[in-house]
């Protein structure tokens, strides 16, 4: 039963555009693609980097703690967009029976299980000296941790499993799974939990500060968008070589790249 | 601090000057961005390692290994 997707839902099969786009084609395209978004990573993230720690003042309030928001901020919204662009992948994967769409979001999940747990990490940081404490079952770290969790466990299915068919059609349940948990976590910790939202961390700065604050977060997120692209790319292709290694074509490509 | 006299590149002020002498952000601040670089970091070397793992997987070795006893055995199976 689990294997089983709707039937309605696979009469997409028949999209010839879609399922024209293959493994093979795909596998130089992301060779090509990804050293320019490692290095567009690399220098928006060190303009991030400088804004973050050099630029932007110290917070009159917050003094120079706040400064971690430029880690916590952009690894929360990669967490989540890379749980939701897998989420989307992989159903796409299961609908219209798109081997890449399979292969792209299982080469996402430990980069967004590594964002997760950036996430958490820095949100604890950032807690302890505002909050007084490491951890508390709050409605939004609570969700993030079951986005870190889901998508540790996706990477496990995808690392345990020999049939790559059965962990993207397991995965992508269990993607599905996630996606109706996370919000109900939050709402189940937000109504039943018993623990109040913890206050979110507002900054201080002057107008003209603020403005410096946002653009460095938007920055860093453009950076670790690159990133994720960079490697997601770059795990594709490791994922498609362990999937096409029967074939005569994956022994050659790997040649070529050795 | 003796790094912020360095010369051109390392003036006072510069990113080099907080990242290496520790401005006074505090052990929070730090612990962030350097278990943030660390992880990153892990990420990018298990990759490395990943795509070694498949190319030595599919008979591709690098060059450092093309000579090894295991490569040589692979060369000539019926040897």
């Amino acid at each position: 039963m689990l294997g089983v997707f709707p039937s309605s839902l696979q009469s997409a099969r028949a999209l010839p555009s879609i399922r024209a786009v293959n493994a093979r084609d795909c596998y130089p395209l992301a060779g090509r693609l990804a050293p320019w978004f490692a290095w567009t990573a690399a220098l928006l993230c060190t303009i991030g980097l400088f804004i973050a720690l050099r630029v932007v003042p110290t917070d009159p309030v917050f003094g120079d703690h706040f400064r971690i928001v430029f880690i916590h901020n952009p690894a929360t919204w990669m967490a989540v967009l890379i749980f939701l662009g897998m989420l989307v992948l992989a159903l796409a994967g299961q609908v219209a029976s798109h081997s890449v769409a399979s292969i792209l979001a299982a080469s996402l999940g430990p980069t967004g299980a590594m964002f997760a747990f950036l996430a958490l990490w820095s949100g604890s940081l950032l807690a302890k000296p505002e909050w007084g404490t490491w951890w508390v079952w709050d409605a939004r770290l609570t969700a993030i941790l079951g986005l870190m969790l889901v998508m540790l466990a996706f990477n496990a299915l995808q690392a345990m499993l020999d049939d790559p068919g059965r962990a993207d059609r397991l995965g992508a349940w269990l993607l599905c799974l996630g996606v109706i948990g996370a919000p109900a976590t939050y709402l189940a910790m937000t109504w039943w939990g018993g623990v109040p939202a913890m206050p979110t961390l507002v900054l201080s700065h002057t107008p003209g500060a603020l403005a410096t604050v946002l653009a460095g977060l938007l920055v860093v997120m453009l950076g670790l968008c690159a990133y994720s692209v960079a490697v997601g790319l770059t795990r594709m292709r490791i994922v498609i070589l362990e999937r096409e290694r029967g074939t005569e074509w994956a022994s050659r490509s790997a040649g070529d790249c050795a | 601090m003796g790094f912020t006299q360095c010369g051109g590149l390392c003036v006072n002020g510069s990113i080099w000057s907080a990242l290496l002498t520790g401005a006074d952000y505090g052990l929070y601040v730090w612990a962030a961005y350097i278990v943030a670089f660390v992880v990153v970091m892990s990420e990018i070397v298990v990759l490395r390692f990943s795509r070694h793992s498949i190319l030595e997987h599919l008979g591709r070795f690098s060059v450092g290994r093309r000579n090894s006893r295991r490569t040589r055995r692979q060369r000539q199976p019926h040897a």
